[in-house]
């Protein structure tokens, strides 16, 4: 500052117009100011500036806030394991927050219970609360063999959350619920005599029904989508 | 207390701050959005393994900095126009100078913004809008205080030569 180190105008200008000149500093430059044609052409420049910025200040979008809940609740949280599992445990969860970090959440206005479980879909990551409590839909003779079921709570919807895997390594998320889930934005009603909707969002197609129970199924390919549908129906008796 | 709670109450009060920052970084709203989202995941991550710093504000904008440099940074380096669909100028009734600015033609100030170079918009972001002081940006962003002194008085003064005309002819 003035008086300790050389004269730099600039300087003492982004100090200044910052608010962090303590206030014996603060005094002396603002005496020096007066005489000073340079600092004082900085300090206005400066003062102008800063007031276009925060002119520029924005409020973020009003779903942004509902988004990123929806993403944190089914963010993983590790559990204590024993040593051993620990380190399993935490080459996955590096996995998985990998893969977290990776996708772009696009679920936007969507429901929350929704936008929740088409980041599980997109992440392929279910964020358990502990194992399911029902047991898996048997869906082997429809091609797609059981990954892992856990009990999930999608931003406050309890459900049961299997994973399935084709033959192909493509996953498919089947949700089940005792509460019926809430409508997708844009979604079209199933066909006639069926109860439930279908709807595409974030390139990922769901269906929703409920029958035999409560089930949301979400995949990137529609026909993994019709083949658990297919499969709750024709083989409704749980493995 | 469920760490999903802790971590939201914690942090989702600095939310405008973080899309501020993410504003300046990324060009479209969309990417700005992806952006955030992609911020409080990585933030929350570190939380859940025992990383909680004591002001949330630098810690997130460190964060959002980092991704919006390891991924956009080809689309953030080249400075391209486009809409401010959500800008909302704060204004004071009581002060004429901030009712102009805060009346300046959005669009002409985010195109303004977007003509600087990315380091002098990033200091701009963090300091004038986060509220951070510029030590804490200068760590954030990795340079020498003097660096971001530098950055910012020269961001300030681009603007004001910029914009300046449009500012006094509407408080004339």
């Amino acid at each position: 500052m003035i008086g300790r180190r050389t004269h730099d105008p600039e300087r003492d200008a982004a100090i200044y117009v910052s608010g962090e000149m303590r206030p014996p500093e603060r005094r002396r430059f603002e005496a020096h100011l007066l005489g000073c044609d340079d600092c004082w052409r900085e300090v206005s420049l400066g003062r102008e500036g800063r007031g276009m910025v925060e002119a520029s200040r924005e409020i973020a979008p009003p779903g942004l806030r509902d988004d990123i809940r929806a993403a944190i609740s089914v963010a993983p949280v590790p559990r204590r394991l024993p040593r051993r599992l620990a380190l399993v445990a935490a080459v996955v969860s590096v996995l998985a927050f990998s893969i977290f970090g990776a996708a772009q959440v696009r679920s936007r206005n969507q429901p929350l219970p929704i936008a929740a479980a088409l980041t599980a879909a997109r992440t392929e990551t279910l964020a358990a609360r502990g194992p399911s409590e029902l047991p898996a839909p048997n869906l082997s003779s429809q091609g797609l063999q059981l990954v892992m079921g856990e009990r999930v709570d999608l931003a406050g919807l309890t459900s049961d959350a299997f994973m399935y895997r084709n033959t192909a390594g493509e996953t498919v998320l089947l949700f089940t619920s005792a509460a019926p889930f809430p409508v997708a934005h844009a979604a079209t009603p199933l066909a006639a005599g069926v109860n439930g909707w279908t709807a595409q969002s974030d390139g990922m197609t769901l269906v929703c029904g409920d029958r035999p129970m409560n089930y949301l199924v979400i995949a990137r390919d529609p026909s993994l989508v019709g083949l658990v549908q297919h499969g709750l129906i024709t083989e409704p008796t749980p493995s | 207390m469920d760490p999903r709670e802790e971590f939201l109450s914690s942090t989702m009060g600095a939310l405008d701050l973080v899309y501020n920052i993410a504003r300046r970084m990324v060009p479209s709203v969309e990417d700005a959005q992806d952006l955030v989202q992609e911020t409080y995941l990585a933030a929350f991550a570190a939380w859940v393994k025992g990383r909680k710093p004591d002001r949330v504000e630098p810690w997130l904008a460190t964060i959002c900095m980092n991704l919006a440099r390891s991924r956009y940074r080809r689309e953030a380096r080249r400075p391209r126009e486009v809409p401010m669909e959500l800008a909302q100028g704060v204004a004071d009734p009581s002060d004429p100078e901030r009712e102009a600015l805060a009346s300046l033609d959005a669009a002409a100030l985010r195109r303004a913004m977007w003509a600087l170079e990315e380091g002098q918009r990033v200091a701009l972001a963090l300091v004038d809008i986060a509220g951070l002081s510029t030590r804490e940006a200068a760590q954030a962003m990795g340079t020498p205080r003097g660096t971001v002194l530098s950055r910012l008085h020269r961001g300030r003064r681009s603007l004001a030569r910029l914009l300046g005309d449009q500012v006094k002819g509407r408080q004339a």
